[in-house]
């Protein structure tokens, strides 16, 4: 645990020198700032827009963030062959995999938690409120899908580099997001193959429209069952760990050659 | 390249202080190059920059022309936000019925997931009401701002702005807005008139459906039915207004212009033939159009929750 602990430091250590988190959250409060100086034809007192589209932005920056982060870290080990004098240390690559995930993971939920506390900032200064229990599990529940998200880029930098893993995770997730829970929507137009295709694409997929509480928050419709919140949060840890496992069995007879560095 | 020409040269004992020289003149030439071509670069990257401020005047200038294309959003999104206009006039619909999306036909409504994100997103048909309609209105705000050109999206805004939002002004700023945007579309004016009626402001209500008349059918086909219900509805308000004003001859005129349009409507018969017996017509003028915008306020709340192609 320890070892995975210190490569997840230096995960840390890396990215806040590299700060992508700052321009980020930089980004992410200009472009609120612009959406509650917007001019609604002088009429005040409307809040709801800023909630649905700050916790959008934050959504979006969070999933750039977890992509870039997470895909770049193996590959970039290799090419400057750091990973020789690292894998030559007592630590084993499902640990290497573990810390590398842990790092990107917890620096992603961090930067989400700023987020979080920007919009909730903003939101207050337009006179609105957020359920608190509800921004919680909305934060719980966004935090798992990072985790899905970092592990699912891990798994395709451990075979690829760092560009390549990035587009992967991004077609990957993306569909997660958008084409997922349309499926239905669709199956009810394809017949046949097609339809077989789409259901098992339904199927295999993670499914990320379980954790997206940003209709709840936007709508003050207060916080959902804790219960479902437990079984949601299970289902998110395993698909991590169903992409941990392909990660590891990806990685652990991997070959580095110092030819191949660039 | 220092190390590669002393190898060569060693052993033929040559002048070193020489090689050197040759060297740091070589040196001296390739920054002098560099410096050269960073200039030259920089005045290639002035020329384009030059150009492209050039190309960009022009073509501001021919979207101006064209079309609202010259707003920001048109420039940075071309024909992009038209889509995205339409999905914010959605995402305001959806927020009148309380976060619910539109319905459309699903192959299964009852997987795993399904259950799951109706527990953690519910969906709740509920209508806002009040003050509370006032969250849709950005919405509107957003999808006028990508597509101007929208007439409808603009007279939606007005009616809500005007009908629960409780602020007529800011339905007129709307409307005034569209009429700029729009400046050859009768139904602005004719949603003027209405809105100057509510208000009891007879004289703007009459130079609005005024404007309206000389405007139809603008840039829509004549013999639609839309169109021609609306023109119906310019000459009806147009009547009851010359009606109001004791112009009985000016007022029979509009009237049997809607007779033109739609020969079945018999109440309207009834009110000419009452008005050219000298009688005054049982309901007035006043109580005819209140009861209309009743009923044109009442037709729209009636649509709000008819979607084509929605299950």
């Amino acid at each position: 645990m320890t070892r995975i602990l210190t490569i997840a430091s230096t995960v840390w250590m890396e990215i806040i020198r590299k700060k992508d988190v700052y321009v980020l959250l930089i980004l992410l409060g200009t472009l609120l700032m612009a959406l509650v100086s917007l001019n609604v034809f002088g009429l005040g007192g409307t809040v709801k827009y800023v909630k649905d589209l700050g916790l959008l932005m934050a959504l979006i920056f969070s999933w750039i963030l977890g992509v870039n982060i997470s895909s770049r870290e193996l590959p970039s080990e290799e090419a400057q062959g750091t990973v020789f004098p690292l894998l030559a240390k007592p630590i084993t690559r499902a640990e290497l995999i573990c810390g590398k995930w842990l790092g990107t993971w917890s620096i992603a939920s961090a930067a989400t938690l700023l987020f979080y506390i920007l919009i909730t900032g903003v939101v207050q200064f337009k006179g609105g409120t957020f359920n608190l229990a509800a921004l919680l599990q909305a934060f719980i529940l966004h935090s798992l899908t990072l985790g899905i998200i970092c592990i699912i880029a891990i798994a395709f930098s451990t075979r690829m580099n760092q560009d390549a893993s990035a587009a992967m995770a991004y077609v990957v997730t993306g569909t997660a997001f958008f084409v997922v829970p349309r499926i239905p929507e669709l199956m009810a137009q394809a017949t046949g193959f097609s339809a077989n295709v789409l259901f098992l694409l339904y199927n295999l997929l993670p499914h990320f429209e379980v954790f997206d509480m940003r209709k709840r928050l936007v709508h003050d419709f207060g916080p959902a069952s804790w219960k479902m919140v437990l079984i949601v949060a299970c289902y998110g840890v395993l698909i991590s760990l169903v992409f941990f496992l392909a990660a590891w069995l990806a990685y652990r007879n991997k070959r580095f050659s110092r030819g191949n560095l660039m | 390249m220092a190390c590669i020409q002393k190898q060569a040269v060693l052993p033929g004992q040559p002048d070193v202080t020489a090689t050197e020289t040759g060297n740091t003149m070589k040196q001296t030439e390739a920054r002098d190059l560099s410096a050269i071509r960073g200039w030259l670069m920089l005045i290639l990257l002035g020329v384009i920059s030059f150009s492209v401020s050039c190309w960009l005047s022009v073509s501001t200038w021919t979207l101006q022309a064209a079309d609202n294309r010259s707003s920001i959003a048109g420039m940075l999104l071309g024909e992009g936000r038209l889509a995205l206009s339409g999905h914010f006039y959605e995402l305001a619909d959806e927020y009148f019925h309380g976060g619910l999306e539109h319905q459309t036909k699903e192959a299964f409504r009852d997987s795993l997931f399904q259950k799951a994100a109706g527990e953690i997103s519910p969906r709740r048909h509920i209508h806002l009401s009040g003050a509370e309609t006032s969250e849709i209105i950005p919405w509107l705000r957003l999808a006028t701002m990508m597509n101007p050109s929208n007439v409808t999206i603009y007279l939606d805004t007005a009616y809500w702005l005007s009908s629960e939002s409780g602020r007529p002004d800011l339905a007129e700023q709307v409307l005034l807005e569209a009429q700029v945007r729009n400046p050859s579309s009768y139904k602005v004016q004719l949603e003027r008139g209405r809105l100057f009626l509510q208000e009891k402001r007879i004289k703007d209500a009459k130079q609005a459906f005024n404007a309206g008349l000389a405007l139809w059918p603008g840039e829509d086909k004549p013999d639609t039915f839309e169109a021609k219900d609306d023109k119906a509805s310019l000459l009806i308000y147009r009547a009851l207004i010359h009606e109001a004003e004791e112009e009985r001859q000016e007022a029979i005129t509009c009237l049997k212009g809607i007779l033109n349009l739609f020969p079945e409507r018999t109440s309207i018969k009834d009110r000419i033939k009452t008005l050219e017996e000298g009688k005054e017509p049982s309901l007035l003028a006043s109580q005819v159009w209140s009861d209309m915008l009743k009923k044109d306020v009442q037709t729209k709340s009636g649509d709000r929750c008819k979607h084509p192609g929605e299950e």
